[in-house]
């Protein structure tokens, strides 16, 4: 009886796995806690005066005008993103705005962001997201996977861990892997009662968790992801050091590892507390419920089937993008990829949606647009540049010659925690590596010492729904706020900033990426 | 229009002295190492040039070393050094040049000297020539045969001018040109202006270095200050209801009961 009372009923239990009608283009409400609340109510003024404070400053020296400009619209947009007084998408537009009228960049360039490759990616992951829900594949694949490893709400998220380690080295693309899986992240998140219009901490734990596993196990292989590669590139060009493919794993994969199994028991036992009833599938009649739902979709039908191929030959052209040239003689991006995906399956008859099912979240299209402009404005007007170098100045390490060790901590801290300020990995590399690499040689370090370790941090963008793309798309599910982001992910990254002064100063040794013992 | 003028200079520069060969005994050093343009803009857009120059020599005679504002007036040495430095001629061309005395050994300083360039840059025609923006661009080359080891350039405006902008001011998504040298934007505590600095090591033999910027005038509007403060108390204002206890908690708090 009690069971009964707790559980929903059948009915409410297939209105739940019904994505179809829990659209992500449709805004939830949410209901606030009195914290949210009041950090709504005092963000809009907060922002307010952050900005009047930037903006009124006398301009600092080494900072253009137009730099200034957009460090204090950016200030006001991050304290607004932050606590929401009015919707993400709404602040963006602000920004927009204020970009523009006040000079802080170019209306063509300001504007021209909503049609940047992200942009156009995001809109073929959704489009392919919303394959997966409608021909039934990601309903049918998330009640296996609850069958097999949904004992409970931890075991369930560990099998979601275990799929982000296995997938990082095949696909290097972040976003890739968060569209193949953020349909069997809403229906895991459904069976346990957890909605985009209703979210629960399931649903906020499984949600970040994914994100944590997207971001953090691309730190762990150098093809993990763009940003691994140039800074590698980097390191060798600026200091003749070259780093292998194992010389990378052998030293971020165990962090990574470390780090992601302190974000699983951290995130379930500590920051997102399920009560009983979280923690268990949430139908009438538990696993012997589920299992009939799935007995009685019967056999794989034609239109799963079919969207199995248009999602296998979208996986494929994004694992072998190496081979296209030598053996197609042209290259087939990760975003043209998913668009033939998308078209394919909007093809007329032979597809298998049209553009109506197709769930296109054009509120978070213009919260990135908003986003990713104010990241490049930053980095357009050197803004983004002169923050790094002040914040190196204001610590003077070449001047005070601290031990390596604060060096090192500094500088893998200061590279980690950076991630909040930027909207693009490759950006945050190509003004990191070039000043720690400076910076290891005026202090006499063999560069690889601080450049490495510092460079394992870059793909933590764990922090904010605008620091990167799978961020941007699992904000969209409504499953978690921009305070839950941010509180999660400011933990696990501290916890991966210790990690790696340990390993820094015991397996990293022996490995030769830091000081040999008895330096 | 500055810009075409100089290319127009290096142009009869590189025509003239082809060969590098100067009339009138005129010598072209092993290496400048430093060659530092200060210009200081005032009021009626006239600027104030100061010059420092590092010209190290092992035989005397006179050495020239780019002259780069063919129109400059009153030049005057400012360091009293046995080294002397005027402006000389070669074939309709102005240099500076640089005599050392009959034993140049154990003189080794730089020499600075200062010089006025009248209506050099008007604010207000800039204006009108580029459709309101206000734009400044300037161009240095190296017209002598011999590399500069590094060549420095201060621009300070009149206030309330800054920089605003660097470069080509569109299709920056795709990474700025790299036609223009990286500025520094700087401040002059004892003049009170704000301005630009350029680095440049090793400026060879017809090279040259390039700068372009948009200016703002930078001032405070207590009007816009005052309509942001308002904004946000009327908010405050406005949106005191939201405090309200509307019964409604998040999962977050519920979900542990």
């Amino acid at each position: 009886m009690a069971e009964n009372q707790n559980n929903m009923s059948q009915g409410d239990f297939e209105e739940m796995l019904d994505l179809e009608k829990a659209r992500l283009s449709e805004i939830k409400e949410k209901k606030l806690t009195k914290t949210d609340r009041w950090l709504n109510y005092l963000g809009f003024p907060l922002g307010i005066i952050i900005f009047a404070l930037i903006f009124f400053m006398p301009t600092p020296d080494g900072l253009m005008v137009s730099g200034q400009i957009v460090l204090a619209c950016f200030a006001l947009a991050l304290t607004w993103w932050l606590t929401e007084p009015l919707p993400t998408h709404v602040t963006s537009m602000v920004l927009i705005c204020l970009l523009i009228v006040l000079g802080g960049w170019d209306e063509k360039n300001v504007l021209g962001v909503l049609g940047l490759d992200v942009i156009w990616l995001n809109i073929g992951a959704f489009i392919l997201c919303s394959v997966l829900v409608v021909s039934g594949v990601a309903k049918r694949v998330a009640m296996i996977l609850i069958l097999k490893y949904g004992k409970g709400a931890m075991s369930a998220v560990f099998a979601f861990f275990l799929v982000q380690l296995v997938l990082a080295p095949l696909i290097p693309a972040t976003a890739a892997r968060t569209v193949m899986t953020l349909p069997l992240m809403l229906l895991v998140a459904a069976i346990f009662g957890s909605t985009g219009g209703n979210p629960n901490n399931f649903g906020r734990f499984l949600l970040l968790h994914n994100l944590h596993g997207i971001s953090i196990f691309s730190s762990a292989f150098i093809t993990g992801s763009t940003c691994n590669i140039i800074a590698a590139g980097l390191i060798f060009v600026m200091s003749g050091e070259r780093i292998f493919y194992t010389d990378w794993m052998f030293g971020a994969l165990p962090v990574a590892i470390l780090m992601m199994l302190a974000s699983w028991w951290i995130g379930g036992k500590l920051i997102f507390r399920m009560s009983e009833k979280e923690s268990k599938p949430q139908v009438s009649g538990g696993k012997e419920a589920l299992k009939k739902e799935l007995d009685k979709m019967g056999p794989w039908t034609f239109t799963e089937k079919k969207a199995g191929v248009i999602f296998i030959v979208v996986i494929l052209l994004w694992v072998t993008d190496r081979w296209h040239m030598p053996v197609l003689g042209f290259e087939i991006s990760l975003i043209v990829t998913a668009l033939i995906g998308a078209a394919i399956a909007l093809w007329p008859k032979a597809g298998i949606i049209n553009w109506n099912k197709a769930d296109v979240p054009w509120h978070l299209l213009i919260f990135s647009a908003g986003a990713y402009a104010g990241g490049l404005a930053l980095n357009a007007t050197d803004a983004a540049r002169w923050i790094v170098s002040m914040g190196f100045d204001r610590l003077d390490l070449v001047g005070r010659q601290p031990n390596f060790w604060v060096v090192y901590t500094i500088i893998v801290a200061f590279m980690a925690y950076a991630g909040y300020f930027f909207t693009s990995k490759t950006m945050r590399t190509l003004i990191f590596i070039p000043f720690v690499v400076i910076l290891a040689q005026e202090l006499g370090y063999n560069p690889v010492w601080l450049a490495l370790p510092g460079a394992f941090t870059l793909c933590w963008v764990i922090g904010l729904p605008f620091n990167a793309k799978p961020n941007l798309i699992l904000y969209a599910t409504g499953q978690f706020s921009v305070m839950d982001n941010f509180y999660y992910g400011f933990v696990v990254k501290t916890i991966g900033i210790i990690l790696l002064v340990i390993f820094g100063m015991t397996w990293f040794r022996i490995l030769g990426i830091t000081p040999p013992f008895g330096f | 229009m500055i810009l075409y003028k100089h290319l127009l200079s290096t142009l009869v520069a590189i025509i003239v002295f082809g060969g590098s060969v100067f009339a009138n005994d005129l010598l072209a050093p092993d290496s400048v190492l430093v060659y530092n343009e200060k210009i200081v803009i005032v009021e009626n857009g006239d600027a104030e040039v100061t010059v420092t120059v590092h010209v190290a020599a092992t035989e005397p005679g006179t050495y020239i070393v780019p002259l780069n504002s063919q129109k400059a007036q009153n030049v005057t040495q400012v360091t009293r050094s046995p080294v002397q430095i005027s402006v000389v001629e070669d074939r309709g061309v102005k240099f500076l040049g640089v005599t050392f005395p009959e034993d140049p050994a154990g003189i080794n300083e730089p020499i600075v000297l200062t010089y006025n360039l009248p209506g050099f840059y008007v604010y207000e025609k800039q204006r009108k020539d580029n459709l309101g923006r206000i734009r400044f661009s300037y161009t240095f080359d190296n017209t002598v045969p011999a590399n500069i080891k590094e060549y420095m350039l201060t621009v300070l405006f009149i206030d309330p001018y800054n920089v605003h902008f660097v470069g080509e001011l569109t299709n920056i998504v795709r990474g700025r040109s790299s036609s223009f040298d990286a500025i520094n934007v700087i401040t002059d505590h004892d003049l009170g202006k704000r301005g630009f600095r350029v680095i440049k090591e090793d400026l060879a033999y017809r090279k040259s270095s390039s700068i372009r910027v948009e200016l703002v005038a930078r001032s405070v509007s207590v009007l816009f200050l005052l309509a942001l403060l308002a904004f946000g108390a009327w908010a405050v204002f406005y949106y005191r209801d939201h405090l309200e206890d509307t019964g409604e908690e998040r999962q977050l708090v519920k979900g542990l009961e």
